[in-house]
């Protein structure tokens, strides 16, 4: 396999790891944020920047980055999530703004906007995206169906009627909120490492819209739906490489493509595309064994 | 100097206002955030730009305003009728509002950058001579007819809201929408109307935008931002809080540019935003900020 | 019904993550080298004036028998003025094309993430990327092997104006007002500002703004107040005119200075009248007596441009050098035998003039600028030459 392909196969791990941080989110707590893309910076650059300035080893610094991340969404989440959606989500753009101002600010050690490009290389990281892609996708599914993730479902659709239940509704979200964070976190230290350079201009506000368009256009309530939204949208301008549309490649019109998509969706389909299905190890079962009593079922119908 | 800076910060002021009078007239009908208002600036800036250009000798710059004005409020409802109608239909949740007015900011940015992205534009002169001298004070002819026509129209928003059966309507239609159709009012029109406003007050903030500055597909998303701040901060939903907090975050900005530097001011007015919500989150006038319960 | 969509859902992503197939090898014959350029975003009309150029070169290299009788192919691919496509393209021309060099695009962002691929790839890289941190380590100072600028680099660029402001115009005084957000802006201003300080010049203020700033007369107001001779403005066009505007809006009549962004279409950018202004220019382009007139008046006339765009000169350039080396490689299609070449390039002709790598830089030594102005029709006129 080629360094090429390993390469797209770490940034589709890592857009679907970021995609599934923000289903909890999401998804899951019904949050409206545009700032992942900020904790990716943060996870990132503290990362990194440490790793040169102290000459530690990355995980540790990689540890502590996660560690502020958290911290850091501690403390814009407490006092924002009390706000309305809308509000919040507005908030989370210039929180996102914020942070890349600052990282201009500190040029002297984040390099500004030339870039930084320590990064050193690291050799195995295809296994360690998708064992950790793997990992995180099993934890958010085990989420969703456990006693935490079924209040934050209730909260989603309906705070009022959440709260009357005795769930604590704003302790439930500042949990979720800290743990996408977490996850966006690391997800930028992979992508650190991917590209061997970062730069301020990949963590906007739009790399953090991007992540959501991809979870509506799967379905909110779908993690599948999440997995497989990421995946096909991220690799979908490879193979469009060489199609041509009045004159420049297609890919120039993705991101077209993509909100006329969700505004297409949002419009006949607001569930998403996936809407609530599921992939579940029932139907995995039911797949295999469909085959073996395909010929019984068969002869049965005609009964 | 002082009083320079103060002149330049009420200019600034007064391009903020018109933004964010244009997002705060939505949120306080419709109650939801318009993130495609920015999109809108973009386009029409464009627009301006290019029917400026149509004709030679240039037409004169009233006509540009009123021609952008026209086309904003067309695109206005245009995302009201793609965009927002079906989901307003389906009573669907807020947070798809939300969603849909992102992707067409999105939208439209991206279609301007990738049609028109790749040229730089700049706006023809429009006066003879910039600026002119008042004792010390210099003074950018520009900058006054901003603050003319955008206090004008304010003016003529809020007489027209407070003043007039159809702002009557308006407010009703906000406080609580089912309640106005029981009593008569046509709330489809209402909206439309709201629309209209919004995307006039779009495309004459494009126009001065691009006069002032220059026109590129993200100006409207930068300065959307900052109008959300001044409107935050004047408290949604009230039209005199975002102007005056508009005006006063334009002096603000001036000043701390002039006296810290520009990044640090960046890093302070998302500081000042945050602590005014952490303090006081109903804003200056204090008006609906929770969800509601 | 669900289980069809489960099906093909699996189906697709199978099919994702096999990843495309790599194309065959090509036959040994040609001689494949890679462009990447950005053809969208916001750089592209540079990008797609410096693949036409590239491509042109190797076009007419190949009408007059290619190198050493072998036809050259070139592959041009879009970086989208991003770090992470950058990547990408670089990837898949290494993987699948199996390019043999690669012509860069004259942005450094993307540069500076192929500074080590390179080297590990064995591939060279020649571009007019003129940050210096795409051709030596800011840190150590050492050279990145196979990476390659022939172009004078930003800091050379700065230094050109700089001297000219000093010993021509005889200014003393100076200030600087550029937008942190952008490395092209900080790479010329941070190293005028020292050239200025080590030639008995000083700068009085230091002003910046950042991408979503607007408005720039709070700094004007500062600079006009520091009363500096000379501004130097580094910034891309847009940013530029405004910064342009902003100062003369508040009152400086002194000398601007700008690097070679301020090229045509500058004077319908502005509002203010031009006057006093001298920039950065790689060629002179307008005159018919230079070298590359030819080629500037072919792509007007074939892309149907109103003016000619230096980028067209840099992909032109860019393929001469590597032409260059290749040639006298023994296997072209060892990158390390061509690297070594490259490195002692000396006297090449290119439309900038006859170019000689400094082994030590990787950069060019024998490249000066021009100093261009415009007149009163806002037609561009070279004013003159500063040498290296």
């Amino acid at each position: 396999m080629s360094a090429y392909q390993t390469g797209l196969i770490i940034q589709v791990c890592i857009t679907i790891i970021t995609v599934v941080a923000v289903f909890a989110m999401t998804g899951l707590a019904g949050m409206f944020s545009l700032g992942q893309a900020a904790y990716m910076a943060v996870g990132a650059y503290i990362t990194f920047v440490l790793y040169r300035e102290l000459d530690i080893s990355y995980f540790l610094t990689g540890i502590l980055a996660i560690l502020i991340s958290v911290f850091l969404a501690w403390l814009i989440g407490a006092p924002t999530l009390k706000l309305r959606r809308d509000f919040f989500a507005l908030l989370t753009v210039g929180f996102s703004q914020m942070v890349v101002a600052v990282i201009l600010l500190f040029e002297k050690y984040t390099n500004g906007s030339i870039g930084f490009s320590k990064i050193p290389r690291a050799d195995g990281l295809l296994w360690v995206s998708l064992l950790m892609t793997a990992l995180i996708i099993f934890w958010i599914r085990n989420l969703k169906y456990s006693r935490f993730g079924r209040m934050c479902i209730a909260l989603k659709n309906d705070e009022v009627a959440a709260r009357s239940f005795g769930i604590d509704v704003y302790k439930l979200k500042l949990k979720i909120y800290i743990l996408a964070s977490a996850i966006a976190a690391f997800a930028g230290i992979l992508m650190a490492l991917r590209n061997r350079v970062i730069t301020p201009d990949s963590f906007g506000w739009a790399s953090s819209a991007e992540m959501q368009i991809f979870l509506f256009f799967g379905g909110t309530n779908s993690l599948t739906g999440a997995i497989l939204s990421a995946t096909v949208l991220k690799m979908i301008p490879e193979f469009l490489r060489g199609i041509n549309l009045f004159g420049t490649s297609l890919q120039e019109y993705r991101t077209i493509i993509y909100c006329i998509m969700i505004i297409i969706v949002i419009n006949f389909r607001p569930q998403g595309i996936l809407g609530e299905v599921e992939l579940t190890t029932k139907w995995i079962r039911k797949l295999f064994s469909r085959s073996k009593d395909k010929a019984v079922q068969k002869s049965e119908n005609y009964e | 100097m002082v009083s320079q800076l103060i002149v330049n910060g009420i200019s600034i002021g007064a391009v903020y206002a018109l933004i964010a009078v244009g997002f705060a007239i939505v949120f306080s009908i419709m109650r939801f955030s318009n993130f495609a208002h920015g999109g809108m600036i973009s386009a029409c800036a464009f627009i301006g730009f290019y029917f400026q250009r149509a004709f030679d000798p240039a037409p004169p710059f009233y006509i540009t305003i009123l021609f952008t004005a026209v086309c904003g409020m067309a695109i206005a409802i245009l995302i009201d009728t793609l965009g927002y109608s079906r989901i307003r239909k389906k009573k669907s949740p807020g947070i798809y509002y939300f969603l849909m007015s992102l992707t067409f900011a999105i939208l439209i940015e991206q279609i301007l950058t990738v049609f028109y992205g790749t040229n730089m534009y700049g706006y023809p002169k429009v006066f003879q001579n910039e600026t002119f001298m008042i004792g010390d004070l210099r003074f950018k002819i520009m900058n006054l007819v901003i603050l003319g026509v955008s206090v004008a129209m304010l003016i003529a928003l809020i007489l027209l809201i407070n003043k007039t059966k159809v702002g009557l309507a308006i407010r009703a239609v906000a406080i609580n929408a089912e309640a106005g159709k029981l009593m008569g009012i046509n709330s489809g029109m209402i909206v439309t109307l709201i629309f209209v406003i919004a995307g006039i007050l779009a495309g004459v903030s494009g126009v001065f935008l691009g006069v002032q500055y220059s026109v590129y597909p993200a100006v409207g998303s930068i300065m959307m931002v900052k109008g959300f701040i001044a409107s935050v901060i004047g408290g949604l939903g009230s039209l005199s809080g975002a102007i005056f907090a508009a005006l006063a975050l334009g002096l603000i900005e001036i000043f701390l540019t002039y006296f810290l530097g520009a990044r640090e001011t960046t890093v302070i007015m998302f500081a000042i935003m945050l602590a005014f919500l952490f303090l006081r989150p109903q804003g200056i006038s204090g008006k609906i900020t929770e969800d509601k319960v | 019904m669900k289980k069809i969509v489960l099906v093909v859902a699996i189906l697709v992503m199978a099919l994702s993550l096999a990843g495309c197939k790599p194309k065959a090898a090509e036959p040994q014959e040609k001689i494949i080298i890679g462009s990447i350029q950005d053809l969208s975003g916001g750089a592209s009309e540079a990008g797609k004036a410096n693949a036409w150029g590239a491509e042109y070169a190797v076009k007419v290299i190949n009408e007059n028998g290619g190198i050493d009788g072998r036809q050259i192919e070139i592959i041009t691919l879009d970086c989208k003025n991003d770090l992470n496509e950058g990547i990408n393209v670089y990837r898949k021309l290494v993987d699948e094309y199996k390019v043999d060099a690669i012509i860069g695009p004259p942005l450094s962002n993307p540069a500076s993430g192929w500074v080590e691929l390179s080297e590990e790839d064995q591939v060279p890289i020649v571009g007019h990327f003129a940050d210096e941190i795409t051709t030596t380590n800011p840190d150590t100072g050492a050279v990145y092997p196979f990476m390659y600028l022939v172009q004078p680099s930003c800091g050379q660029q700065s230094d050109a104006i700089a001297k000219f402001a000093i010993e021509t115009l005889g200014l003393k005084t100076y200030a600087t007002l550029y937008n942190t957000g952008n490395a092209f802006a900080k790479a010329h201003a941070i190293p005028f500002m020292k050239y200025v300080r080590d030639h008995g010049g000083s700068v009085v203020a230091e002003e910046t703004f950042t991408w979503t700033d607007t408005d720039y007369s709070a700094q004007a107001l500062k600079i006009v107040a520091a009363n500096p001779e000379a501004v130097f403005l580094s910034d891309y066009a847009n940013q530029a005119a405004t910064a342009y505007d902003a100062l003369r809006d508040a009152g400086f009549t002194g000398v601007i200075l700008g690097a070679n962004t301020l090229a045509l279409p500058f004077p319908t950018l502005v509002k203010n009248e031009i006057h006093d202004l001298y920039f950065l220019q790689n060629y002179d382009m307008l005159n018919p007596e230079t070298r590359c007139y030819d080629l500037h008046q072919t792509y007007m006339k074939e892309v149907g441009s109103e003016y000619p765009k230096a980028n067209v000169g840099f992909g032109w350039d860019a393929v001469q050098v590597l032409a260059a080396a290749l040639e006298k490689a023994k296997d072209p299609k060892d990158g390390v035998e061509v690297r070594e070449i490259l490195e002692s390039t000396k006297g090449v002709e290119i439309c900038m003039g006859d170019i000689t790598i400094n082994p030590a830089t990787h950069r060019p030594t024998t490249l000066g600028m021009h100093i261009a102005v415009y007149d009163e029709n806002n037609t561009m006129q070279i004013l003159t030459y500063v040498e290296p």
